[in-house]
């Protein structure tokens, strides 16, 4: 009898529906707690959410995004003309460069000879595509095609041939999402090439810009100056090209960003050796 | 239509969600704003239904869907989740009184709830993981819903239509 009654009472839908409300209350309010506390579970959640809802919504937003390029390549063909003129210049300044960077590559080699020196410290864990790219609403990230299977973790630097793009953030068997370069929680160790500047940069609310959030020893360097990381915490190898000082206001420095954030195809993933 | 028996405005209205999810959570290189478009269009539609469509379902729909916003915008739980479970909660105590208002004022509640859980979201992402409260984002967010509210809800009440 008493069974019946429970029976009676689940089947009611609305005690099925309120009991349902309160467990996905209950599931709610635990998230939020095991994610403040770190806990496994919200790991794995985590790395469910990139692994489906990402992939799921590029396939929905894909014919806006399809028709956004098709008007950027038409206008884009509009601009060609002078843009031809433009790449030319460039053209003729960067030959300059690479005779000279010719030059300098052989005297390394010849020097590096002479002091038996092994400055290669960084191993490549993955070469990536971009499978999408996070809208700059809250975050500034990116999702990779390496996982956990192609031993990419937590934390590993992630580069392209123009310099630091990011770090790995999260995780999941097959993709990863990576926290550009850009974006306000972002922090890293800079330095000038001459080395007599330090500081600590950030990702600032405007898109472009990088940020000095710490100057060591409150030196100023110079506009133009080239920044690379410092690799004084241990967490990001030195000398990876980040970014070039644009502006010096108010004892805050600004950089741009050599890697181009908003056109990011393949990345590589890297670990010091 | 082979579908049409299951169409009716509370599908649309789902559709419609997963669309605008999508289009705010991908970003689109050439037309930003749209992002920021689809963000505030998303969150009209949450309002809507969950002012004109309560039912339990929908705490499960948003549920997944504030999982999904905080785990692809900030890649950590809470803000869109908490925002979107207590909206409806409140919406549900409250419907009985809003119900028997005029449509102007319904339309200016909307509005304001609108701006209210935009700004809950921010703030709660700032004190629980530090995201930086951005005004100008804001302030945007803001603009955009001000000026997309009235014909939104005019299409929306076309949708109801149905």
């Amino acid at each position: 009898m008493l069974y019946r009654n429970k029976i009676k009472y689940f089947t009611k839908s609305k005690n099925i529906g309120s009991l349902s409300v309160s467990i996905l209350f209950i599931i709610t309010f635990l998230l939020v707690i095991f994610n403040k506390t770190d806990y496994f579970v919200v790991n794995k959640v985590k790395s469910l959410g990139i692994d489906i809802v990402s992939p799921v919504s590029k396939v929905i937003s894909s014919p806006v995004i399809i028709t956004s390029n098709v008007m950027k390549t038409i206008n884009d063909f509009r601009l060609l003309k002078n843009e031809n003129l433009r790449l030319k210049e460039e053209v003729l300044r960067l030959k300059k460069w690479q005779t000279l960077a010719l030059k300098n590559i052989s005297e390394n080699k010849a020097y590096k000879k002479l002091l038996n020196a092994t400055s290669n410290n960084l191993n490549i864990v993955k070469t990536a595509t971009v499978i999408a790219q996070t809208s700059n609403i809250y975050s500034k990230a990116i999702v990779i095609n390496a996982g956990l299977n192609n031993g990419v973790v937590v934390d590993q630097i992630v580069i392209n041939e123009k310099g630091l793009v990011g770090k790995i953030i999260e995780v999941s068997k097959n993709n990863s999402k990576v926290l550009l370069i850009n974006d306000q929680n972002f922090s890293i160790s800079v330095k000038n090439i001459a080395n007599n500047f330090q500081a600590i940069i950030s990702g600032s609310s405007n898109d472009g810009y990088l940020k000095s959030s710490f100057i060591k020893n409150q030196k100023k360097p110079r506009v133009g100056e080239i920044l690379i990381t410092s690799g004084t915490a241990k967490i990001f190898p030195k000398d990876i090209a980040v970014g070039k000082i644009v502006m010096i206001k108010n004892e805050e420095v600004f950089a741009l960003p050599f890697v181009d954030t908003q056109n990011l195809n393949f990345v590589q993933i890297i670990e010091i050796k | 239509m082979l579908f049409s028996k299951y169409l009716n405005s509370f599908v649309y209205f789902n559709l419609l969600l997963i669309f605008f999810f999508s289009l705010s959570v991908n970003k689109i290189e050439s037309f930003t704003i749209l992002n920021l478009l689809s963000y505030s269009i998303f969150h009209f539609i949450v309002i809507y239904l969950s002012l004109y469509y309560h039912r339990n379902i929908l705490y499960f729909i948003f549920f997944l869907f504030g999982l999904s916003m905080d785990l692809l915008f900030m890649n950590s739980i809470g803000p869109h989740l908490l925002v979107f479970m207590i909206l409806l909660f409140s919406i549900k105590r409250i419907k009985k009184y809003i119900n028997n208002f005029e449509s102007t004022k319904i339309y200016f509640i909307i509005l304001l709830i609108q701006i209210i859980i935009l700004f809950l979201e921010m703030i709660i992402s700032h004190y629980f993981y530090q995201y930086y409260f951005d005004h100008i984002l804001y302030s945007k967010l803001l603009l955009i819903s001000l000026f997309i509210s009235y014909p939104l809800l005019l299409i929306f009440s076309k949708i109801d239509e149905n």
